[in-house]
């Protein structure tokens, strides 16, 4: 009844933080426990000597550095850990935890009660909770323990050079709205804040990050780097090992071999993400909004858990989501805009174009006539062509028609095994046009091309998903414009939300 | 107890976890059906072809018209011959399964048996009632080591009573009345004990499965377990060669059993 009125009152007990981050807090705050803790995990019997080898040190040291990880995960026995944790040089603690209403999982910090499985379990004889989220990373339950270091830090594991200039060997010019932004970006690392930064499609984010990166590792800080997908890691790290030529930068992504070398630059898809805890001074998220959709909530706070207490978090992103933009608009988030491409041209905003009953006409064997007509002119002018549908059934049959028009048409989705070689093909201008569901939306750079959505009405195609669509065309110096239309089947308003976040873009001044 | 969601309704899939679509239909509400998988899981699941062989569910391959080579060599060995009787399946074992059963049984997601659940109980109330359901057991190491036996899980679904719906099904496909509460079901026997911890089955090829020649399966000599004439379904999850499925019914046999038939969800 009190926290009722509280409520009315207005005044909110908790603090403004979202609620992954609430949770990320109160995964931490579940303290440590120490060896006693755990009669029944580790009965006395198994305990034969205190004393460890020490070549074991090093490797768990090495293993545990910054990560929370599982027995299976640490390749020990118990027989082995029990001496370590009796002199404190690791604790423990359970992987699931009970909450006010139901439970949290303290490494993909689920707390939906849906997503929780429960089974008789013979190792403890009851009935154990465990955590179905994040299973394929080794199960979570009840009666498992997580283990997390407390070795004595050394100084350092890599002497740093002093100036700036050492650590950073890149000499690119940046644009006067990636200046701006990079500066915003070191004064937040500096305050240790967090900070958006908005740019559009194409604006350079990656060389916008490179002077605070150089900054944050002259004063020895931890950096993450997170990013939703494999390909974007693959992408980043020989760009970021040529420019920081003497810092250890690893990868890590789930078929990557480096997973156990302590770095002090971790690029990381988020997935990798979810086994660090209170590692890193510096935490920058790329494409913030792009995470797959079921794992949202859990990917944000594996992100939360992973930065340390006060810590800087850098939100990149084209397509801010509501809660983001919301933030912003409350000024209780920093944010910095980049409206401009690093060329400095103007966005091609998109053209809406009625084309009826798409999915009817694709039963019957044809595409939408406007559709035809579009791809027959650009495959004659010799316009490389994004063709994005919604489906994997529409993509079948929309590139079946289409070789009628070329034979070399391909169309791509994300379980197709020649996806690698179909792009490389389509850059190569072997495949003039290339039918694709969402997944290529993001990251791929095709110069010269034309970009156009089938079924654009269809929910997938969201604002965000329709801007980074657009933002495919007119990316290179040379050629900084290109069409892109959106055939629908009535406008809807993410559409429209689409456009005008485009012509917004444009129309705002770099300052 | 097996649960796949600690609320009452599942609101993703069991396996892929995204959300299910919420579809309002009166079959949830009079069959208690659940709908625990996704459609695109769902399909993952290849039902096996028509034209299997009669005794072990195996795919006819061309030239064999009404049994199986496997059976007919399993026959004609003197040691192993009218061991196991009978062996119903369900679904291909392809990749997609291999990792099914990977996250299953490996990585320990025991809730992802009650995908079966349903199948398993319908099969038993229409051709085993009678019958003794008996898991594979595995030995006390990896029993441990897994937290649970996926065979003495998909048995335990078969124990649990019976739903009135489910019982007038039953009573519909045999165009039989019989009084409800005589359809019962038989308790899970825990007849058998591993002994020998071997390499995980999955590791091994078919010629090391076929030669191994000892029998890893002790009877559990106690009298609550005792399976003299009574007549026992064997549950596991995979049938490959039917090796040890045949050396868990060699022991039983042993034992006096009256008949060993065999219920495997992939073949």
């Amino acid at each position: 009844m009190f926290s009722y009125f509280h409520f009315l009152s207005g005044k909110r007990k908790k603090t403004d933080l979202p609620p992954h981050a609430q949770r990320a807090q109160v995964a931490r705050e579940v303290g440590p426990l120490s060896f006693d803790a755990f009669p029944s995990y580790f009965p006395s019997q198994l305990i034969h000597s205190s004393s460890y080898s020490s070549e074991l040190y090093s490797q768990l040291k090495e293993k545990l550095y910054g990560k929370e990880l599982l027995l299976e995960e640490l390749q020990v026995t118990k027989e082995e850990m029990a001496p370590f944790l009796k002199a404190g040089l690791i604790t423990a603690r359970i992987g699931i935890q009970p909450r006010k209403k139901g439970y949290i999982c303290l490494r993909c910090g689920t707390d939906d009660l849906s997503l929780f499985g429960s089974y008789p379990c013979a190792r403890c004889q009851q009935t154990c909770i465990y955590c179905r989220n994040c299973i394929q990373m080794g199960k979570i339950s009840t009666c498992t323990l997580l283990f997390r270091s407390h070795f004595p830090e050394e100084t350092s594991f890599e002497t740093y050079p002093q100036s700036e200039n050492d650590i950073l060997q890149w000499d690119g010019q940046l644009s006067l709205g990636q200046q701006k932004a990079s500066d915003k970006i070191v004064e937040a690392i500096e305050k240790r804040r967090e900070l958006l930064v908005w740019a559009v499609c194409g604006a350079g984010k990656t060389e916008v990050l490179f002077h605070g990166m150089a900054h944050a590792l002259k004063k020895q800080f931890r950096v993450l780097l997170a990013t939703p997908r494999t390909d974007v890691v693959l992408e980043l790290l020989p760009r970021l090992r040529k420019v920081f030529p003497l810092t250890v930068i690893s990868g890590l992504y789930s078929a990557s071999t480096e997973k156990h070398l302590p770095a002090s630059i971790v690029v990381a898809t988020t997935h990798q993400v979810m086994r660090f805890v209170d590692a890193f001074d510096v935490v920058i998220i790329d494409e913030v909004d792009a995470f797959p959709y079921s794992l949202d909530s859990s990917l944000k706070y594996a992100v939360a858990k992973a930065g340390k207490r006060e810590s800087a978090t850098i939100y990149l992103t084209a397509t801010p989501d509501p809660t983001l933009t919301s933030r912003v608009q409350q000024k209780t988030l920093p944010a910095v805009k980049i409206p401009r491409r690093f060329h400095g041209h103007p966005l091609p905003v998109p053209k809406l174009s009625w084309c009826g009953n798409w999915e009817r006409k694709l039963k019957q064997k044809e595409v939408p006539k406007q559709v035809w007509e579009w791809c027959r002119v650009r495959i004659e002018s010799g316009t490389p062509v994004f063709l994005f549908v919604p489906s994997v059934t529409s993509l079948q049959q929309v590139t079946d028609i289409l070789k009628k028009l070329h034979p070399n048409i391909e169309g791509v989705h994300s379980a197709d095994e020649e996806r690698l070689t179909k792009v490389s093909a389509f850059r190569e201008g072997t495949i003039p046009i290339l039918v694709t569901t969402t997944i290529l939306e993001r990251g791929v750079t095709v110069p010269r091309v034309d970009v156009a959505v089938i079924g654009a009405e269809q929910d997938i195609f969201t604002e965000s998903a329709l801007v980074q669509i657009a933002g495919r065309a007119g990316r290179s110096h040379n050629h900084p414009t290109g069409d892109v239309v959106y055939f629908h089947y009535g406008v809807t308003a993410e559409m429209n939300k689409a456009i005008t976040h485009i012509k917004k873009m444009n129309n705002t001044p770099i300052r | 107890m097996l649960r796949g969601s600690l609320r009452n309704e599942m609101k993703h899939c069991l396996y892929c976890l995204a959300p299910l679509p919420e579809h309002f239909q009166w079959k949830n509400v009079f069959l208690s059906e659940t709908t625990l998988l996704c459609e695109t899981c769902r399909n993952m699941f290849t039902p096996l072809p028509k034209n299997v062989c009669p005794k072990c569910s195996k795919p006819l391959q061309k030239g064999e018209e009404t049994q199986c080579h496997d059976c007919i060599r399993w026959e004609k060995s003197t040691h192993w011959k009218g061991i196991l009787e009978h062996n119903t399946s369900f679904y291909v074992y392809n990749d997609d399964i291999k990792d099914f059963v990977a996250r299953w049984k490996y990585r320990g997601d025991a809730a992802l048996a009650l995908v079966f659940k349903e199948k398993l109980r319908r099969l038993y109330l229409q051709n085993y009632v009678d019958y003794y359901p008996v898991p594979i057991p595995l030995s006390k190491e990896r029993f441990t080591e897994r937290g649970f036996n996926q065979s003495a899980l998909l048995a335990s679904f078969l124990a649990t009573p019976y739903t009135i719906f489910e019982k007038l099904q039953w009573m519909r496909t045999h165009r039989t009345y019989r009084k409800l509460k005589e359809i019962a079901p038989q308790p899970v026997l825990h007849a058998l004990r591993r002994n020998i911890d071997e390499k995980k089955q999955s590791k091994k090829s078919r010629y090391e499965r076929l030669t191994f020649t000892k029998n890893p399966f002790v009877s559990v000599s106690s009298h609550e377990v005792s399976v003299k004439g009574k007549k026992i379904l064997l549950i596991d999850d995979i049938y490959t060669t039917g090796m040890t499925l045949r050396k868990a019914a060699y022991r039983l046999k042993e034992e006096e059993a009256a008949s060993v038939r065999s219920i495997t969800l992939f073949r």
